[in-house]
């Protein structure tokens, strides 16, 4: 390729960063977040994505798999009105729960409020119920094929589960605010038609501590922001020492 | 003071101790609380642990002066689910083979911290001090991870695969017994029980969804 090619190149991709999201509307802003996660400060480099002659280290295989902490699954980033409440949750989502089909991430975001219709899709009437804090339900015998609904009553994970002997659950993150999305390190999440103001900008993750960050958003302008979750907020306990 | 006042004497202020300062089951009356936990469906039972609470708020208890520890051999964490009361420690060693570091964190409400790496033949030691799970994994290893459950007081069991469990030592007196599972599938149950001195008691608990 010729370099002047690239440069232009470069140049569009710049410039199409630049502008709002098109879905803005006048008198609302508009927010970019860079969603991060890093590694443990001095640990070596995370195994980058490779091509597939690069093959892995054989220390790197099976239980010594290390984190890929530039495509870190799982994060859950939402923004929360630091004054007033956040807008009318969204419209329901839909659910597939199965227990044939195991899943150890996270399948969606919901937030407070916010209809779940859970489907059964496996073959056979399940029940399905949770115990999780706070969203706790129990849906008797739900036909293959059926559904039952739930309504969000607090923010945190939930677990769906079935009466089925195999420990598979579904997992849902219910964020405060509808403003909120499932999102890996390295991705850049948009957040568009936000009224101005202050917000605080909040991530989670099932096992790393996550962060937050003030922001004021202002009319008709895109704002960036990054956030990220990290081994290196926690408290340091060393060595020789009781924590 | 003849020997029979000092007898007398003991005797008075032994009774004066408040029961908050019990802290040595082995020299007191002590029972025994087994029985099983009962799920619906056929639910494995395992990596789940019952545990005893005081009905005295202010009670405190010494934990055992032993620490536990925790392997990390294989990037795995050995015992994965490791019981401790409260005061109680845990050294987390890293006895890998190879030259492999491993950083052992958790960012669970009751304890949350951060050894740092450490290479194999060094170990790291964390107090818990309040009650409750602490899931710990590694920061550098994808699928290392396990638990401390750590609970309010030393009386407490691992539940067996045919659900029984046995609690030993447990000082006369009320408590309430409870469950915790560290795959949460149902309720955590709880019940009111009371141990006499060198007799068993009985408590069969059964876990619901609701």
């Amino acid at each position: 390729m010729k370099p002047s090619l690239l440069i232009v190149g470069l140049a569009l991709l710049l410039s199409s960063c630049q502008q709002p999201p098109s879905s803005q509307t006048k008198g609302m802003a508009s927010l970019f977040v860079h969603v991060r996660a890093e590694p443990k400060t001095g640990a070596g480099p995370s195994p980058q994505k490779v091509n597939v002659y690069d093959a892995p280290k054989q220390v790197d295989r099976g239980a010594f798999t290390r984190v890929d902490y530039f495509d870190l699954e799982d994060i859950v980033v939402w923004l929360e009105p630091a004054a007033g409440t956040p807008p009318a949750p969204a419209a329901a989502m839909t659910v597939d729960v199965d227990p044939a089909k195991k899943s150890a991430s996270i399948l969606d975001v919901a937030s407070v409020g916010q209809r779940i219709v859970l489907h059964n899709a496996s073959g056979s009437s399940q029940t399905i119920y949770s115990v999780s804090d706070g969203n706790d339900f129990d849906f008797e015998s739900v036909p293959a094929g059926g559904q039952a609904e739930y309504t969000v009553r607090s923010p945190g994970l939930i677990e769906v589960l079935t009466n089925a002997p195999v420990d598979n659950s579904v997992k849902i993150y219910a964020a405060p605010s509808p403003w909120a999305r499932l999102a890996h390190s390295g991705q850049t999440v948009a957040f568009n038609k936000l009224p101005p103001g202050q917000y605080r900008l909040v991530c989670w993750h099932p096992r790393l501590p996550g962060s937050q960050v003030d922001l004021t958003l202002t009319a008709d302008h895109t704002s960036d922001a990054s956030i990220e979750v990290s081994v290196n907020s926690l408290p340091k306990i060393e060595a020789g020492v009781r924590g | 003071m003849g020997h029979r006042e000092l007898l007398t004497l003991l005797i008075f202020t032994s009774w004066l101790v408040p029961r908050t300062a019990m802290s040595a089951p082995a020299t007191q009356p002590a029972g025994l609380v087994r029985g099983k936990i009962i799920a619906a469906g056929d639910v494995p039972l395992a990596e789940m642990v019952v545990y005893l609470e005081s009905t005295d708020p202010a009670a405190r208890f010494d934990p055992p002066a032993q620490s536990a520890k925790v392997s990390q051999k294989g990037a795995k964490f050995a015992p994965a689910l490791t019981i401790v009361s409260v005061g109680q420690t845990v050294d987390f060693i890293n006895d890998e083979d190879g030259l492999i570091e491993h950083n052992v964190f958790s960012n669970a409400p009751p304890k949350k911290f951060d050894l740092g790496m450490y290479p194999p033949g060094q170990s790291r030691s964390v107090t818990f001090d309040k009650p409750g799970a602490v899931f710990l994994y590694c920061s550098i290893h994808r699928y290392m991870d396990g638990v401390v459950f750590v609970a309010p007081t030393p009386f407490h069991s691992r539940v067996g695969a045919d659900g029984t469990y046995r609690i030993t030592d447990v000082p006369a007196g009320n408590w309430t017994i409870k469950t915790w599972q560290r795959r949460r599938r149902f309720k955590e149950a709880a019940a009111p029980v009371t141990v006499e001195a060198d007799k068993p008691t009985n408590v069969d608990l059964e876990l619901r969804r609701r």
